[in-house]
């Protein structure tokens, strides 16, 4: 399975981000929301006419829960939202996606190593696994990021 | 003056007999001393109380004494004393106590009384034997040690197995979490 790193502007993420997802419509979703709440990205999504029933997500924006059926994980503990990660894909049978938004996000509360580190953790489980996985991150931010990570994927979008 | 003469002869034929009955006066002094149970085993600084009997056979007037008290090792080393002067008429008792030194060694001791008349050398001695063992407090203050140092092991243990096994709570919480999401959607 392949990985891709899709770099945008920050005005088009949003919509690159429904894109993707409304071509994995059929199939399992991991999504793994850094910059919007799991309520604002439904919201989005149920917007533009696509189905969140097999859309998995992980919010890491707020902790509040309203939602039994949303794994909340702090965007600073890593190691945990990477096992949370690696858990849904080992219990969801089947074709799945992991859908990352914003990851240079995670910038903001963790060290740039530590980030390239999770990256490449998540994108060689993923492969193990046959998962695809597709991240999104604004091009404004974290160039140095960018630059360490981009070896990790197979394909890099701009 | 062949009164006062044979006066003075009678009396010299009397002294003899009369100084037997001072010395047999002065002999007829007994006492003893005794211990209660609580204090035949005891700590070096500790004060040892005990009770004291004299009885005075050898005359109904009033007499005044001397107690010393005293304290002996193995080694027959005095350690400590004591005296007292009381008068006493037939019989007295009475309770009195002693200190041990702070430094006194374990093992056996005698506590020895001597009843001295006063104007008369001593007639009348008793003693009684008891145990110097290892300061209670020093026991339970090493066993209390023990017991903290245990508590203190006891509470670092703990904190090592939660630093350590807590990150594998977590990671159960986060599996049992996932899958009944996942069960749930599916």
């Amino acid at each position: 399975m392949t990985s891709i790193l899709e770099i945008t502007s920050v005005e088009n993420l949003q919509s690159r981000i429904n894109r993707s997802v409304k071509s994995f419509n059929n199939d399992y979703i991991i999504y793994v929301s850094l910059n919007k709440t799991q309520k604002s990205v439904e919201r989005i999504l149920k917007n533009e006419g696509i189905s969140v029933s097999k859309i998995f997500f992980i919010d890491c924006v707020t902790n509040e829960k309203t939602r039994d059926d949303v794994m909340h994980i702090p965007p600073t503990d890593l190691e945990k939202l990477r096992f949370a990660i690696g858990s849904f894909i080992k219990e969801i049978s089947g074709k799945k996606f992991l859908v990352i938004d914003a990851l240079s996000t995670l910038l903001i509360y963790n060290d740039e190593n530590k980030v390239a580190a999770f990256v490449k953790e998540v994108t060689e489980f993923a492969s193990k696994k046959d998962v695809k996985v597709i991240a999104f991150s604004p091009k404004t931010k974290g160039e140095e990021l960018l630059n360490k990570i981009f070896n990790f994927f197979d394909d890099v979008k701009q | 003056m062949k009164k006062a003469e044979s006066f003075f002869i009678s009396l010299l034929l009397l002294l003899p007999l009369l100084s037997p009955l001072s010395v047999f006066a002065q002999g007829n002094f007994n006492v003893e001393i005794s211990l209660p149970n609580s204090y035949k085993s005891v700590s070096a600084g500790e004060e040892i109380w005990f009770t004291v009997k004299t009885v005075n056979l050898g005359s109904e007037n009033r007499v005044d004494i001397t107690l010393n008290y005293q304290i002996i090792g193995l080694n027959n080393e005095v350690i400590s004393s004591k005296s007292q002067t009381l008068a006493i008429e037939t019989q007295a008792s009475f309770v009195g106590r002693i200190s041990l030194p702070e430094n006194a060694s374990p093992g056996k001791y005698a506590l020895k009384v001597t009843l001295n008349p006063i104007g008369a050398s001593s007639v009348a001695q008793s003693q009684v034997t008891f145990d110097v063992v290892a300061k209670k407090t020093d026991a339970q203050t090493i066993k209390y040690i023990y017991i903290l140092l245990a508590a203190v092991l006891g509470i670092i243990l703990l904190a090592y197995i939660f630093i350590k096994l807590s990150p594998i709570f977590k990671k159960i919480a986060i599996r049992s979490e996932v899958r009944r999401i996942v069960k749930k959607k599916i």
